[in-house]
């Protein structure tokens, strides 16, 4: 019992330690390289991986933490990128940000312990970069939704969904952040258009109007309002093939010198293959943008990427599009719309919101209207966190993952040594509980048979006065099930005072909770009625002696 | 009549190392002491266990058993194992050379052994009068290793009697045993077997203790 107890304790405890530990699944980048989304996707979609999340740029995974409470108290913390199971700690989290918000992270025991503060309170996460030769700094807060035990790290480390990482870096990497309200720091980039539409005016002014945009940009070219554009237009002009692009400057420049002010000019995004998510689904073929009012000749930057004279109508509709990407990366859009586009697919939209679906042509973005957040959505990463499903997946995914030129490293030869213990633990034990058995059986086997043939002649006895054969099998099987019954409690009081001997001698290494020597009950049980019906069985093979076929010669000659 | 029997052949052992014999004529009345008398190896325990019902004849002519006044059984040989032994357990009481108690069981289990699978109740008053006539009454609570030769054959007398059998067989209850407790032993067979009416069959090899206690002697050889 003490061994079982032993088997089922401290070794299945090491064993589960070793088996059960995430990290001895885990594969790491040998050196930093580039991975598509595309990869990412495709391993997610893999049987044998157990977890996967990209990760961004080393340099990018390092802040400092600190409590609300006590501010002043800092710590030096790594981001690590968590999402949905997570092996080093399960919560709920979701990989969009818009429904993750307020953020939400876990810490280690360790961040945990240094800044005083648990499961359901706030942290503070502070970010630097250098700005104009000047250090600035970005903070935001987080929801602490759980602290991850000892074991799954010593260091210092806050877990936080991936978009929120993302943001960080392209903080570091000098853009501005709108979801926090981080301002932007280096110079910005310019928002291109691909045409300008000219609203109708008087027609015979057409003509002075051509020149004067002539003279103007030679980087325009004039198209005859009666081949590309409706009635409500009478001038359409496009970029110039070899001009990348109708930046804002070049926008701002031409409504200054335009000097036909009564002219309504709307910027003209076309071609955008947009679907509402919400709503009627239908497909937008066209988005005019609407300048009304004077703001439009100041433009505010409001992303990163993005720039506009307009403001979102906080109380216009909130709509969200989904906009045909490039290599199956679709751009997740909230925008705030006045209307759903209408029967001929054509939607007017604020300078803001059309940018957005522009840009969203070119490449895959993220945008939160509600939070004027414009983000790229990534195309590669430069890391990953990458477990295996099973231990014995750690291989065949590493291969797996070399074959597409991402070399890992992985703990495989700690594995094997893992499993073959685990295997040889296994038998010995086996061979321990085959071999109790067999001897248990044995000793009580010969213990009935001496205990009958010594009694050989009072059975002769019993059965000249006539007692019943099955009484005295009763007797024997009561006999066999009486010793059982006090070899199991003698055994208990041993193995209780065993135990307690191994723990004291052997406890010391243990975790919280791990024991030396554990015995369930279910565990008794089984050895219980193992033993049980060993001496039934010991009993009914040791009571073919009882038949005794001449009794009286037995009870005379003994 | 107990028993009758006519021509009855016993055959125990094996062809070359075997004995046999022949009961030509064997009765027993009820409430008789009967001896059966002869020298050592002439058949004298053979003939008990067949009447004994322990022991089954190779044949006989007649095998009739009377254990209640209005039942008789014939061929009784021809009966089953688990119905002789119930005929043993509630109409036989049997008394061995060496008393054949129980060790594991003090003296009162041994006694009340033959009440409790005859599925009799217990005569209480009976019980007593046995207990007085063999003197057993402070040896109740003793182990059968705690008692002398002689006590412990009173023991077994009182525990073939107690269910009030129709037949008691004693296997030479006084070999173990010096002359004066010998007719201690066989006076308390007989004063108990006559008190509850029950007919005795004792083997013994002394004619003198035959002479005293025995209605009837029948001479195996």
């Amino acid at each position: 019992m003490l061994l079982w107890g032993a088997k089922t304790g401290v070794v299945d405890a090491l064993r589960n330690r070793l088996l059960k530990d995430p990290r001895i699944r885990e594969l790491s980048l040998i050196e930093g390289r580039t991975i598509s989304v595309q990869w990412f996707e495709k391993m997610r979609s893999n049987s044998q991986v157990g977890f996967i999340v990209p990760c961004v740029r080393q340099i990018s995974l390092y802040g400092n933490a600190s409590g609300v409470e006590k501010r002043n108290t800092k710590l030096e913390v790594a981001y690590l990128p968590t999402a949905q199971g997570d092996p080093l700690g399960e919560w709920n989290i979701d990989g969009y940000l818009a429904s993750c918000l307020p953020v939400q992270c876990m810490i280690t025991s360790s961040v945990a312990e240094n800044l005083s503060i648990g499961e359901g309170s706030e942290i503070i996460l502070e970010q630097t970069r250098t700005e104009n030769g000047s250090v600035a700094t970005a903070s935001f807060k987080a929801v602490i939704r759980k602290v991850a035990p000892a074991s799954v790290s010593n260091s210092n480390v806050v877990f936080l969904p991936l978009p929120v990482i993302e943001r960080i870096e392209n903080y570091k990497d000098g853009r501005k952040v709108g979801i926090f309200g981080w301002k932007q720091g280096g110079s910005s980039s310019l928002e291109q258009y691909d045409s300008v539409r000219i609203k109708p005016i008087d027609p015979a002014r057409w003509e002075e109007f051509c020149k004067s945009i002539r003279d103007f940009t030679q980087r325009m070219k004039l198209v005859e309002p009666a081949n590309q554009v409706g009635a409500d237009s009478i001038g359409f002009l496009e970029f110039k093939p070899e001009i990348d692009g109708f930046g804002k400057d070049a926008v701002n420049l031409f409504l200054r010198e335009l000097p036909f002010k009564e002219l309504l000019v709307n910027l003209h995004v076309d071609q955008v293959k947009a679907s509402l998510e919400q709503g009627q689904g239908r497909e937008i073929k066209n988005v005019w943008l609407k300048s009304s009012d004077e703001t439009w000749l100041r433009p505010d930057e409001v992303s990163e990427l993005f720039s506009s004279a307009g403001k979102p109508n906080p109380d216009a509709g909130n709509y969200r599009f989904r906009v045909d990407g490039h290599d199956g990366l679709d751009s997740r859009l909230e925008l705030m719309l006045p209307d759903a586009p209408n029967d001929s697919g054509t939607i007017v939209l604020g300078p803001l919101e059309s940018g957005v679906l522009g840009i969203a042509r070119r490449r895959p973005v993220e945008f939160l209207g509600s939070r004027n957040d414009l983000r790229p959505l990534r195309t590669e990463y430069l890391g990953l966190r990458l477990y295996a499903k099973n231990l014995e997946d750690v291989k065949p995914l590493r291969i797996r993952c070399a074959q597409d030129g991402v070399e890992l490293s992985t703990q495989e030869d700690r594995i094997a040594q893992v499993l073959s213990l685990d295997r040889s633990l296994g038998k010995l034990f086996l061979f321990i509980a085959f071999a109790g058995l067999i001897g248990g059986f044995g000793a009580l086997f010969t213990s009935l048979y001496l205990s009958i043939e010594r009694s050989k002649r009072q059975f002769a006895v019993l059965q000249i006065l006539g007692i019943p054969t099955i009484y005295v099998l009763a007797a024997t099987i009561i006999q066999g099930l009486l010793l059982v019954i006090c070899g199991a409690l003698v055994s208990f009081v041993l193995y209780l005072c065993g135990s307690e001997l191994l723990e004291s001698a052997l406890g010391n290494g243990l975790a919280n909770g791990e024991v030396v020597c554990k015995l369930g009950f279910s565990q008794w049980l089984i050895a219980l009625l193992s033993a049980s019906a060993c001496a039934l069985f010991a009993a009914v093979i040791s009571s073919m002696k009882l038949r005794i076929k001449d009794p009286a010669v037995v009870a005379r000659c003994e | 009549m107990v028993f009758n029997i006519k021509n009855a052949l016993l055959r125990r052992g094996t062809a070359e190392d075997g004995f046999s014999m022949n009961v030509s004529d064997l009765t027993l009345k009820k409430g008789e002491f009967l001896c059966l008398l002869g020298p050592s190896g002439c058949g004298k325990s053979t003939l008990l266990d067949m009447l004994g019902l322990v022991f089954r004849p190779v044949s006989a002519e007649v095998f009739e058993l009377q254990i209640e006044d209005r039942m008789t059984i014939r061929q009784v040989h021809r009966l089953g194992t688990s119905e002789l032994m119930k005929i043993r357990r509630c109409h036989f009481g049997y008394i061995l050379q060496s008393g054949g108690l129980i060790q594991s069981m003090s003296v009162r289990e041994n006694i009340m052994l033959s009440v409790r699978f005859s599925n009799r109740r217990l005569d209480r008053t009976r019980f007593c009068s046995l207990i007085d006539i063999l003197d057993i009454g402070s040896l109740l609570d003793r182990k059968p290793r705690d008692l002398s030769g002689g006590q412990r054959q009173r023991v077994a007398i009182a525990r073939s009697l107690v269910h009030s059998p129709s037949v008691v067989l004693a296997d030479e209850p006084t070999a173990a045993v010096d002359y004066k407790l010998s007719m201690d032993v066989c006076g308390a067979l007989r004063d108990a077997s006559r008190e509850l009416g029950s007919s005795v069959v004792m083997v013994t090899h002394n004619q003198e203790i035959a002479s005293k206690f025995a209605d009837r002697i029948w001479n195996v050889c």
